[in-house]
């Protein structure tokens, strides 16, 4: 089933209706399990894919318990080490080409990104007591709650645990309501019709400068198509995600669960960093507080000093590691890898300014509009061209760009 | 913003028909389609 | 020295500022330079200073707009007493 379809409203219809009438939080937690369960059960293919489900979340939760009496690193590292390799193998990553035999294990686990990135925040938390409270009940019902199972948004344990303590259905009265199932069918209509129609733009642009590309065209033929992808496909991964984002983050509400935004107005962000906070910013802060965090602070205890000089290099890993996260093959790094690029150039380019002008400039230069209007250009752009890494492995990505440049020589 | 929330709130039964109006559209849209709205993401 | 008057001096020395002053009140956004870089050479520089360590997860929440000096204060008191 899938979010969005006929069939996954008419059943959320349904259930919010039921669970409204459910009298007590163990019945409603009882309701909402099952529904999960049962929107899990559309979900995985075989008995292998659901014995390798069982055995990524119940050894999490068992060495989360574990860290929790016996705080150690090492334990940590040693339980990443395995489940990340576990990762690599189960999402079947295109550089285990070389051992054949990994990448024909049939198992498929939908949404095994997010739920990696939710065990490795309650294992660090369990590990510093930040995780209070952790039972196996509690643990399997955050991370295989439907309305963040497929692709988040990534929430954390302890709003999950909030939430997860009264479970009432959160829009009350006639208007929230309402308000509520307009998100939801919002949602749909920025998948279904929007994005499926920038999606159907996009494969056309895409094919035909393909087949022109296979001639001699002049940049005059080519600029068009190339414009067109160029900008569709942000378009299309805007209106997508977004709108699977409002669907779950409503249908939660009905169902007693406060999801965090995952968007707020991206493409007015000033730069990489900013974009951050409001492109799918619950992976941004994940990133920012799991990895690049640790990451600086280990750097910054070896030498306050120059610190900041290395926060580039930090920078670099932390968002090579978050494109490798978003998939299997090697296009994936190349976009983390431009974002790498762009956040450095974003501290950079405020070093800079605080050099030479001084802290009060950077803040009145904040201010100044026709910059700010600039910079929204320029980000906008730049994330355009990170997403032509985005589409599928590295040749198709690299085509159109072949073929402009080509058109491009005299 | 605000004032579509105050509007809302002091006309809800207005509120709840233009939900359920979007509700029809959107289910013409389903229907019309041969196969299920895929969600990008998913495939993380 | 109580603990405002020592965070204080680790504030001027981090952001290399001696005319900071902290009140209880004071947020992230009144005290020039505290973005998410320095906000981690900070908590560095606090744990050094008290002899604290903070969690990943109480880094993060630092960092919300709902939080301040006093805030800060409230936690380094909790875990010194710990």
């Amino acid at each position: 089933m899938t979010v969005g379809s006929l069939e996954f409203l008419a059943l959320l219809l349904l259930a919010s209706a039921l669970f409204s009438l459910v009298p007590t939080l163990r019945l409603r937690r009882a309701f909402l399990a099952v529904c999960s369960a049962g929107f899990l059960w559309t979900l995985i293919p075989n008995v292998a894919s659901w014995i390798a489900l069982a055995m990524f979340i119940l050894s999490g939760y068992a060495v989360a318990k574990l860290l929790r009496k016996w705080p150690s690193l090492a334990l940590l590292w040693a339980y990443l080490v395995i489940l990340l390799a576990a990762f690599l193998v189960l999402k079947k990553y295109s550089f285990l080409g070389f051992f054949p035999v990994l990448l024909s294990i049939p198992i498929t686990i939908v949404g095994l990104s997010y739920m990696l990135f939710r065990q490795i925040h309650v294992l660090v938390d369990s590990m510093q007591g930040e995780a209070k409270h952790l039972t196996l009940w509690d643990y399997c019902n955050y991370q295989l709650n439907l309305f963040t199972l497929s692709a988040g948004p990534i929430q954390r344990f302890q709003d999950f645990q909030q939430s997860w303590a009264q479970l009432t259905p959160i829009p009350v009265g006639l208007y929230e309501l309402s308000k509520t199932w307009l998100r939801i069918l919002i949602g749909v209509i920025k998948i279904a019709a929007i994005g499926a129609g920038f999606l159907f733009a996009y494969t056309k642009s895409y094919s035909r400068l393909i087949e022109i590309g296979s001639g001699h065209p002049t940049l005059f033929v080519v600029l068009p198509w190339f414009i067109a992808l160029f900008y569709l496909y942000p378009l299309y991964i805007y209106a997508n995600f977004s709108g699977y984002c409002d669907i779950v983050i409503g249908g939660a509400a009905l169902l007693g669960i406060s999801l965090p935004e995952n968007f707020i107005k991206p493409y007015l962000s000033r730069n990489v960093i900013d974009f951050w906070t409001r492109f799918h910013r619950t992976l941004g802060f994940w990133i920012r507080d799991y990895l690049f965090t640790p990451l600086y602070k280990v750097v910054a205890e070896q030498d306050p000093a120059t610190a900041k000089s290395y926060a580039f290099g930090c920078y670099f890993i932390a968002f090579i590691l978050a494109g490798v996260w978003h998939g299997s093959t090697s296009n994936f790094a190349v976009y983390g890898l431009i974002h790498g690029f762009g956040a450095s150039a974003t501290k950079l380019w405020e070093t800079y300014l605080v050099r030479t002008r001084g802290r009060p400039y950077l803040k009145e230069y904040l201010q100044i509009r026709w910059v700010r209007v600039v910079a929204i250009a320029v980000t906008l752009h730049f994330y355009a061209f990170s997403i032509l890494f985005f589409p599928g492995p590295l040749d198709k990505c690299l085509a159109p760009i072949r073929i402009l440049v080509r058109a491009l020589k005299p | 913003m605000n004032k579509i929330d105050d509007f809302g709130r002091r006309h809800p039964r207005l509120a709840l028909a233009l939900t359920m109006a979007v509700a029809v559209v959107v289910t013409l849209i389903l229907l019309g389609q041969s196969q299920a709205p895929v969600v990008l993401y998913r495939a993380f | 020295m109580d603990n405002l008057c020592e965070l204080q001096e680790v504030f001027h020395e981090v952001f290399d500022d001696d005319t900071i002053v902290l009140k209880g009140t004071t947020t992230a956004a009144e005290v020039g330079g505290w973005d998410s870089l320095t906000h981690i050479n900070l908590i560095v520089a606090i744990e050094k200073r008290f002899k604290i360590k903070f969690a990943t997860a109480e880094i993060a929440r630092l960092k919300n707009d709902d939080q301040n000096v006093g805030t800060l204060l409230g936690l380094i008191s909790l875990k010194l007493e710990r």
